[in-house]
């Protein structure tokens, strides 16, 4: 009896460790897969509005964002160029803008103190001294003042390492 | 197998049901370690990174480091003469108040351009650890705390330091004139006559050293101006041989390379499995990636992580007034900027908030195994302690650290380790670079 406990017994072992295993590793595998979310895109809201254009917070101004480092890569110091126009389409000629810059995730902003640095025309606005300095989402707020009105608008980004 | 075969003796009359139940509970118990390293072979065995993974590793690849750009602060930053001079000088210890220090007494080539010891020790003892000139060029600041926008500063503000080379801009344009006469006039253009110590007195400077101080304050403000001259000339000079210095590949970026081009057998040959787990904890769990960033693993940035014996005020934040201070940067005169255009990093440095708090700049992880002990400080003598230290951050004495606690395993420290020392870069350089010349 008991050799044909281990005939039986081993074979069937050696299937149910063999079979443990695969099971496992590519559970193991799967696992690491899925539940180690990518670092940089991880906990980023997925509905995060990120269009470079948009009506501020109520609705007073067009704000339209570019940079002029295309794609924005970090680590590089940079220009960009806002634009402001009022709902009709008009140029906002006279605001006085401010920014402050954020990444919600870490709590912190940029290395830098970016800095409006003069007016082209047209509503567009230099804004000198962007840089990003790791990868993952920042969060831009504007505010854009006339000598009438004030309002905000944020923008979203998110950078590739 | 001959587990195996105890355990039967044991569960010997007993039902065979139950006796496979009973061992396959043991299997379990037993298992995780093995199922660890399998897992661990099979990612190596088939590099399945997912597509956002491999950007991330792809952008650490040092193929992706531009060609260094001519540094606009300094125009004889390419020039072959001027490097020259500044390598001689960079390895002549008569450059100093005694005679026997010179920049690779720190910097010393065969330890990757730093001395193994936990505090630099110059004329006299440090109180901080040598940073590694490798890349330095790329970054847009100098020293830990970044208080020199320019290597050419770097090297004026390291040639007056009382713990470091301790001499002043009055000897420094003796021993110029003296030993590289012809070398520098070959450069920047004739010596003026420096025999009269009435006008250049063999000591003098804005340094410590009393003598040196009081014969530097009587001097007529044409001279001082010459002899800075000649003192910024010589700095522009080390700085045109420092910036030579940048790493090449690594087995890691071997890696790379034929992960891109779809070599499996060559992937494997670069790096071991316990190297490509440490990749994934690095651009993964262990959020290395986050300011340790590009071809030569640093954003050259400023970041409080609460480093051991730093307080608030130390660090970034007691650069930035001297920045502002300071004759010798990019906006100064001695700088051969072409306008603010070029200036842009100190125009719209952060002066302020919690960022720059006790924050420190960003080193490069190339070449790691030849740069302990690390931190400004020295404070960590081995990559293990150090791993530790991200692993378990402490809390900051206030105000806001950026590490965050990882909880690493023991063995995932070590694969982390593995990897670190894969990022061994060679010196991309003319092996005359590396040693003082003729």
């Amino acid at each position: 009896l008991n050799k044909i406990a281990i005939v039986f017994i081993l074979p069937l072992c050696l299937t149910a460790l063999a079979g443990c295993a695969r099971a496992s590793t590519s559970q193991a595998d799967n696992q690491q897969m899925a539940a180690e979310p990518h670092i940089i895109q991880s906990n980023i809201p997925g509905d995060l509005d990120t269009s470079l254009s948009k009506a501020s917070e109520n609705g007073l101004f067009i704000v339209t964002v570019s940079s002029q480092l295309d794609p924005v890569l970090i680590n590089e110091i940079h220009t960009w160029l806002v634009t402001v126009a009022t709902p009709q389409g008009e140029p906002v000629e006279e605001a006085n803008l401010t920014l402050e810059h954020l990444m919600p995730q870490h709590g912190h902003g940029m290395p830098t103190e970016p800095g409006f640095t003069g007016y082209l025309g047209d509503g567009q606005y230099q804004l000198e001294g962007m840089k990003f300095n790791m990868p993952g989402w920042w969060m831009l707020d504007f505010t854009i003042q006339t000598p009438t009105q004030v309002d905000t608008v944020t923008f979203n980004l998110v950078l590739d390492s | 197998v001959f587990d195996l075969l105890v355990v039967m003796k044991i569960i010997k009359g007993l039902d065979i049901v139950f006796g496979t139940a009973l061992i396959l509970l043991l299997l379990s118990v037993l298992l995780p370690r093995p199922m660890q390293w399998a897992s661990t072979w099979l990612l190596w065995q088939r590099a399945s990174w997912r597509p956002a993974e491999e950007l991330d590793l792809l952008s650490l690849s040092i193929e992706r480091l531009p060609p260094l750009p001519p540094d606009p602060t300094n125009a004889y930053s390419t020039d072959a003469r001027a490097a020259e001079l500044g390598q001689r000088i960079f390895f002549d210890p008569r450059f100093s108040i005694n005679g026997a220090v010179s920049c690779s007494s720190c910097h010393q080539p065969e330890r990757m351009f730093t001395d193994g010891r936990q505090l630099a020790f110059g004329v006299r003892l440090h109180t901080l650890n040598t940073p590694t000139l490798l890349g330095s060029a790329y970054s847009p600041w100098q020293f830990h705390d970044g208080r020199a926008d320019s290597q050419w500063a770097q090297v004026m503000m390291t040639m007056e330091n009382e713990l470091e080379h301790d001499g002043n801009r009055g000897l420094y344009a003796h021993l110029l004139a003296e030993f590289y006469g012809a070398e520098y006039e070959a450069v920047f253009g004739p010596l003026p006559d420096l025999s009269d110590p009435r006008h250049f007195p063999p000591h003098a400077g804005p340094v410590s050293d009393r003598r040196a101080r009081q014969a530097w304050e009587t001097m007529r403000p044409a001279d001082q101006r010459t002899l800075t001259q000649i003192y910024v000339n010589l700095a522009k000079a080390v700085a045109a041989y420092q910036r030579q210095i940048i790493p090449g590949p690594s087995r890691f970026d071997l890696y790379l390379q034929a992960l891109q081009e779809g070599e499996p057998a060559a992937r494997r040959a670069a790096l071991t499995p316990d190297e490509v787990a440490g990749a994934r904890i690095f651009i993964g769990q262990g959020e290395c990636i986050l300011c340790h960033n590009g071809p030569l693993l640093t954003n050259f940035s400023f970041h409080n992580i609460a480093s051991p014996g730093i307080t608030l005020q130390q660090g970034r934040i007691s650069a930035i007034e001297k920045l502002q201070r300071s004759e010798f940067t990019c906006l100064g005169p001695y700088s051969d900027a072409a306008g603010p255009a070029d200036c842009a990093e100190l125009r719209f440095m952060r002066t302020s908030g919690h960022e720059i708090e006790g924050a420190l700049r960003t080193p490069t992880l190339r070449n790691l195994a030849h740069t302990a002990p690390y931190f400004h400080n020295g404070e960590f003598e081995s990559l293990a302690q150090m791993l530790e230290f991200y692993n378990d951050p402490p809390p900051p004495p206030t105000g806001h650290s950026e590490l965050r606690l990882l909880n690493l395993t023991p063995r995932q420290l070590q694969q982390l380790e593995a990897f670190l020392l894969a990022l061994d870069s060679p010196l991309q350089v003319d092996p005359r670079l590396v040693q003082p010349l003729d």
